[in-house]
């Protein structure tokens, strides 16, 4: 096992990712272990994609869009919600602890929140990195 | 038999409907295939017993778009898929004539299917006719899954790494799902290619997961991926986890109530925010 864990960033275009850049911007410390990949919209996060990340050897996976009501296309998190609970139960039922998914909700104005969650998530994924072998890195050695 | 060949030929004659979607017996092998009557066939080769195991529905948006008037037999599973392609607008419900059947449960290789221990209605929710008695079945428990959710995460993922690894990519649960109809499959999308089309287990992987999430709130449970998996993979598995968490989470049972949209189309502004944690 790596010591650091790879985790993949799904951020919105209009809130997360412009906090993210907030909190670069304002110099807020954060792990490097998160790759951001830019989404017009939470409500466009396939969950294909996780899995991808899953089976591509990431460790965890954050989604972040804007708060509920707040959504740049008026309802695009409503949707990412609910799908995003449903992908997370299927990923729990192959064995690939819920722990590494963490969905959550930054706005443009919280770098500090986003460099936060990102701690924390980078945290969760080293305590669990040692005992647990994920389901992702043996799919993706064979 | 008699009612349904007597109620089909009925409207066959009468020009109510063009063509009726059907089980046959083939005179030649005995076996039961799915087929379209049209005026003045034979309709002794009509048949409804244990042997109807296939889902007419799957051909039903086909032979729909064909025919101004379409009329078709539907046991309690067709149903539930055909509620869920009505809320989809795959199908339109003014041109359909529907005949449902009470059924006792159908067999598959001379056992009864697994699935209909787990029937949740014997008749379909949408009818013009139907034919024998509805009777009253018990929920939906998805007793199956407590098989998976005894096991420790790791033992999950060997368990399902070891069903994934058999797949062969030849796409029959697709091919046989009445909720696949999809165009342009993702699993031969190009450009991009969210789905190696390799065997290996991480593209297996791949494909199976998806294909379980493409069934949250749609699947009717109507078992022919499983019967149609050429390496036996339970399917079933994947997609009663995906229902029990559709019902957990939004307290649905896909296909049994016709008002209902499937879950994952709704927009739901008052959901508690604990979804993203999987609660509700």
């Amino acid at each position: 096992m790596r010591e650091e864990p790879k985790i993949l960033g799904l951020l919105c275009k209009w809130c997360s990712y412009a906090g993210a850049d907030l909190a670069g911007t304002s110099r807020f410390a954060y792990p490097p272990n998160v790759q951001i990949v830019q989404v017009p919209c939470s409500g466009r996060i396939d969950p294909v994609m996780i899995f991808r990340a899953f089976t591509e050897g990431y460790d965890g996976v954050l989604v972040s869009g804007c708060h509920p009501g707040d959504c740049h296309y008026g309802t695009g998190n409503y949707f990412a919600r609910r799908k995003l609970a449903v992908a997370r139960r299927l990923l729990e039922t192959v064995g690939i602890s819920p722990d590494r998914m963490y969905f959550t909700w930054v706005s443009a104005a919280e770098g500090r929140k986003f460099s936060a969650v990102c701690s924390e998530f980078t945290e969760r994924l080293k305590q669990l990195g040692g005992t647990e072998k994920t389901a992702a890195r043996e799919a993706v050695s064979r | 038999m008699k009612e349904l060949r007597a109620r089909a030929g009925e409207a066959l004659a009468n020009g109510a409907i063009d063509v009726l979607l059907c089980w046959r017996t083939e005179p030649e092998t005995g076996r039961v295939k799915p087929h379209v009557f049209r005026k003045g066939d034979d309709l002794e080769q009509m048949v409804f017993d244990d042997r109807c195991v296939h889902n007419l529905v799957t051909f039903l948006p086909e032979v729909a778009g064909h025919n101004k008037k379409t009329g078709a037999v539907l046991k309690g599973c067709d149903g539930r898929a055909l509620v869920t392609l009505l809320a989809e607008k795959r199908l339109k419900r003014d041109n359909l004539y529907l005949v449902t059947v009470a059924c006792d449960g159908v067999k598959v290789d001379g056992r009864t299917a697994a699935k209909c221990a787990d029937c949740v209605t014997n008749v379909s929710p949408v009818a013009d006719v139907v034919i024998g008695e509805k009777k009253t079945m018990k929920p939906a428990e998805y007793k199956q899954l407590e098989y998976i959710e005894e096991m420790k995460p790791e033992e999950r993922w060997q368990f399902f790494a070891q069903q994934f690894e058999r797949c062969a990519r030849c796409y029959s649960c697709r091919q046989v799902c009445p909720m696949c109809y999809c165009e342009t499959c993702i699993a031969e999308q190009v450009g991009p290619a969210w789905i190696d089309p390799s065997t290996k287990l991480s593209a297996n992987t791949m494909w199976q997961l998806s294909r379980a999430y493409h069934l949250a709130g749609r699947c009717a449970d109507c078992g022919e991926c499983e019967r149609a998996c050429p390496e036996r993979i339970p399917l079933r598995l994947l997609n009663a986890a995906m229902q029990k968490a559709v019902k957990d989470l939004f307290h649905v049972v896909p296909g049994t109530d016709p008002d209902v949209q499937p879950p994952l189309s709704v927009l739901a502004q008052d959901d508690p925010d604990s979804l993203l944690e999987g609660k509700r």
